[in-house]
């Protein structure tokens, strides 16, 4: 177990490193000086120069990725040039912002995409089932900023409930989290529904029903274990739905996170800015996803012994 | 004429299976629904010129936020552009965007998939080792990165979607050429000298058509949904192009005196996205013979 965890640490690292040099070289092999882009039309050779080798821009690519790699390790992710900030500081602002969000949309993906899929998957063709069926259906067709301008019409403009945007008390967090969750909710929902509809076929579920076990038990104690697997599979990959997800929801609610800061930066064209915030959110989505391979091991405990 | 012993059978049966299929999707009132959806969606678009009652881009300046069932049937925006006009061109945008970009996706994903499946080794390892770096990025972010890359505009826009996608239909069409490779057919038209793209172009392609055409279908209403998210955040799209996200991003200001202008555009974007998704379910229960129709 050991082993395979420090294995699945060096993978996760590999692919953040390669994350890291794929976007700068995305970013490099398109045409346009990114330093001359910043400044706009009336700056002056010498501007253009200083921006440039502040950013780095000044040396070759792969010399530029291993310092930048390097100063990385040390903390240190440059400075925005339009904040007139470090960046460390700036995202240190922002992530836990984002990281609030972002649980509270996996909270409530959990108990409610959950339950949902389990009751409509328990009794297919009731109301409960249809009922959950169109709900899911609307929130994997609707945009989720989309849901959140409605939410925000309705609950903050018309009633009054909730503020408007902004951050601080619980009532800031309801519905940006409800805005976030829509799709996923939606997803899970579904994929619980079919995923227990298919170990409901299954003989040992006869077998329980017929020893004369109440159907809620065989539900919940024999469908559901086994049916958790997929489940798990996919709120892993929810994660990463999350995060694009709270881009959107936190431009909606003028949520000052880690989404709008990276609009921001490519909006202001700040390389480092842009940079430094996709290296967080990539890292952080790959941290979650190992998370999710190693609960795989609490879970089935045939995983445990590879 | 060379008239390979059985190709016509083939055929025949091929022609068959094709209209049990098309039976069983007409069968499936879902998936009907998907088609007319997704028909009515492009002829609006092909013929916005002809049906759309405004000019999309004319502003009327007395008629600012005018609320729909008036003068306009979907009412005006900030501007006093009529709602219901750009919306009709706003499904052209969406529909180019996410056609070209599922092309886009659909021949890189089989060149690489193809390619991968079919030669294995090392030009497996390495093109699926960077698939999978494309895929290990979340959602969205990888498109951003590649539009603030590019730069924004439908053009660039359809492109990073399409590079977006390309990973998973290189995955899948991989998948399915790994399975077909091992047939006895293959080894067969091998033995008897054939050159490798020649079995490829005849008997492997074919073989992965109608999953292939499946998940386009399925990925349609994603590249529209993309579409509208980045043109939301104002990094597709611009204006003054007509688009159903930043139709939303644009009316957001005005959600409390004339929330009309932000809504509509989002029932616009459901009504694609639902169409193309329930065609696309009815087209894979309909091709795929195992899976039992409800």
């Amino acid at each position: 177990m050991l082993v395979y965890l420090i294995k699945r640490i060096l993978a996760s690292l590999g692919v953040v490193l390669s994350m890291i040099f794929l976007v700068m070289l995305i970013l490099d092999i398109v045409p346009g000086d990114p330093a001359a882009l910043f400044l706009g039309e009336s700056a002056t050779q010498e501007m253009v120069a200083e921006i440039r080798q502040q950013w780095g821009l000044d040396q070759p690519l792969m010399t530029r990725y291993l310092s930048y790699i390097w100063r990385v390790v040390h903390g240190d992710l440059g400075r925005s040039v339009r904040e007139m900030a470090p960046i460390s500081q700036l995202i240190g602002d922002a992530l836990p912002k984002t990281l609030e969000l972002t649980a509270a949309g996996m909270i409530l993906t959990l108990f409610l995409g959950v339950p949902l899929g389990l009751f409509s998957g328990a009794k297919p063709g009731s109301w409960l089932d249809h009922g959950s069926r169109i709900l899911s259906l609307l929130g994997l067709c609707l945009p989720v900023f989309w849901i959140g301008l409605i939410l925000m019409y309705f609950f903050s403009l018309k009633l009054g409930w909730f503020p408007v945007g902004g951050t601080g008390t619980w009532r800031h967090l309801i519905l940006p989290a409800v805005t976030l969750a829509s799709y996923t909710v939606a997803t899970l929902a579904r994929m619980t529904r079919s995923s227990l509809l298919e170990v409901m076929g299954e003989d040992y579920i006869r077998t329980a029903r017929a020893k004369g076990l109440a159907y809620s038990v065989v539900v919940v104690r024999h469908a559901f274990g086994n049916a958790l697997i997929p489940i798990v599979t996919v709120f892993g990959m929810q994660v990463g739905q999350l995060m694009g997800g709270a881009i959107l929801t936190e431009t909606v609610f003028s949520w000052p996170g880690m989404g709008r800061l990276m609009v921001g930066a490519i909006m202001d064209r700040d390389y480092l800015l842009l940079q430094g915030t996709i290296l967080v959110f990539a890292s952080a989505y790959i941290l979650i996803n190992l998370l999710v391979d190693l609960s795989y091991g609490l879970i089935d405990p045939q995983v445990s012994g590879r | 004429m060379r008239e390979r012993p059985g190709s016509q059978a083939a055929r025949q049966g091929k022609a068959l299976l094709r209209s049990r299929a098309l039976r069983r999707f007409l069968r499936n009132p879902l998936s009907v629904t998907g088609l007319i959806v997704v028909l009515v969606l492009v002829t609006v678009a092909v013929l916005a010129p002809l049906i759309a009652p405004y000019d999309p881009g004319r502003q009327h300046l007395l008629d600012k936020r005018s609320k729909p069932f008036g003068k306009y049937i979907l009412g005006a925006d900030q501007f006093g552009r009529d709602i219901l006009s750009r919306l009709i061109y706003g499904a052209r945008v969406s529909l180019v965007v996410a056609i070209f970009s599922v092309l886009i996706a659909l021949c890189g994903g089989i060149v690489v998939g193809t390619l991968c499946g079919y030669l294995g080794g090392l030009v497996d390892a390495v093109l699926m080792r960077f698939m999978d770096l494309l895929l290990s990025f979340p959602y969205l972010l990888l498109a951003i990165v590649l539009v603030s890359a590019l730069g924004s505009g439908s053009g660039n826009t359809l492109v990073a979607i399409g590079i977006w996608a390309l990973p998973t239909f290189a995955r899948m069409v991989r998948a399915a050429v790994l399975g077909i490779k091992k047939q006895e057919f293959i080894t067969a038209s091998r033995a008897i000298g054939a050159p490798a793209w020649r079995i490829i172009l005849a008997h492997v392609l074919p073989n992965f058509v109608s999953p292939v055409v499946v998940y386009a279908t399925l990925f349609m209403a994603n590249a529209i949904m993309m579409e509208a998210a980045l043109s939301f955040l104002g990094l597709g799209v611009q204006p003054p192009t007509p688009s159903w996200g930043e139709m939303i991003s644009s009316g957001r200001n005005l959600l409390m005196v004339a929330p009309h202008v932000a809504t509509i555009p989002g029932l616009a974007i459901m009504l694609a996205v639902l169409g193309f998704n329930l065609m696309g379910d009815g087209l894979r229960d309909a091709l795929d013979p195992k899976m039992k129709v409800p």
